[in-house]
């Protein structure tokens, strides 16, 4: 299975089991040096494979996710509670992700690392990197991007 | 990781950082007593620590700074942003490839391995890595400052 295939089987499994319903809703390649959103989570993939994988998100979509793994549970405060849980869901995403890849090889993520500020660019790899927009609902959704050197 | 272990590694970050500052761009960087804030407008290198112990290591410099360190790297005036995020991400992997070979080496089996720089640049920058403690050092000279948080899981 391709990495963008597996990162949609992926989104299915683990988003499900928080009550969201994601959906595929673009697929694109980005420039190297990209604008960021208001939350950036990185991680990165060494041993079989060496990479990176930023899921961007608004604040307000990333507070809904959290507040969906605490069962419904309204977060409202970005704090570290919230970055701790937002830093598994996405550790969650790019684990099962690799489950499916099934590259036959180890492959191993580097914690995740979550950026945020103002008028941010990004640079995850030296070449374009493959964007897909997943929708989790009418308003909502996140952008995961990847890169295999 | 073991506590002699995270700070016999923050050490050969330590030295690697002095030697390839000094390949590089030639000018000593001091030691700082204390970590110090760097600027409000950053750039920020993220380079993930993957093996048998997990963590990251993060160089964070003002752009202005980072736009002299490259420069000094190129040897002329740069062409584009891209170069700075490029010259900023590769002077970051240097130094962690060098810290990772002495970690390697100390501690034979350690099989601590690096993924490829991620850069951050903006303004008001805060970086979280959940479930870490890390240290951080600070470094100084005329060309400005550089700050390196170097953090583990389970020290």
């Amino acid at each position: 299975m391709n990495m963008s295939k597996a990162f949609v089987s992926s989104c299915n499994e683990v988003m499900s089991m928080f009550n969201l319903t994601p959906k595929l809703t673009s697929e694109s390649v980005d420039k190297t040096l990209c604008s960021a959103q208001e939350v950036n989570v990185l991680l990165g993939l060494a041993n079989g494979v060496n990479g990176n994988i930023l899921i961007c998100l608004s604040k307000e979509t990333a507070l809904k996710i959290v507040s969906s793994m605490m069962g419904g549970m309204q977060v409202t405060e970005f704090d570290e509670m919230t970055k701790s849980a937002l830093g598994e869901f996405t550790n969650m995403l790019s684990g099962t992700c690799l489950r499916y890849l099934d590259s036959g090889t180890t492959i191993d993520l580097s914690p995740p690392s979550i950026a945020i500020g103002d008028n941010m660019f990004i640079m995850i790899s030296r070449v374009p990197s493959q964007r897909l927009e997943i929708s989790i609902d009418s308003e909502s959704s996140i952008n995961i991007s990847y890169c295999i050197e | 990781m073991e506590k002699e272990k995270f700070d016999i590694f923050t050490q050969y970050v330590k030295k690697a950082f002095e030697t390839v500052s000094l390949e590089l761009t030639e000018t000593e960087f001091n030691n700082a007593d204390s970590e110090f804030k760097i600027s409000d407008t950053s750039l920020i290198v993220i380079i993930g620590i993957t093996g048998k112990n997990k963590g990251r290591i993060l160089f964070e410099t003002s752009l202005i700074t980072a736009k002299k360190i490259s420069e000094i790297m190129n040897m002329e005036p740069l062409e584009n942003d891209n170069d700075l995020y490029l010259y900023m991400g590769e002077f970051a992997n240097i130094v962690s490839g060098r810290a990772t070979t002495y970690i390697n080496n100390h501690f034979r089996g350690s099989e601590i391995r690096l993924t490829p720089p991620a850069i951050f640049a903006g303004d008001n920058l805060d970086i979280t890595t959940p479930n870490i403690q890390s240290q951080g050092i600070c470094y100084y000279n005329d060309i400005g400052n550089v700050r390196i948080n170097i953090g583990f899981e389970g020290v």
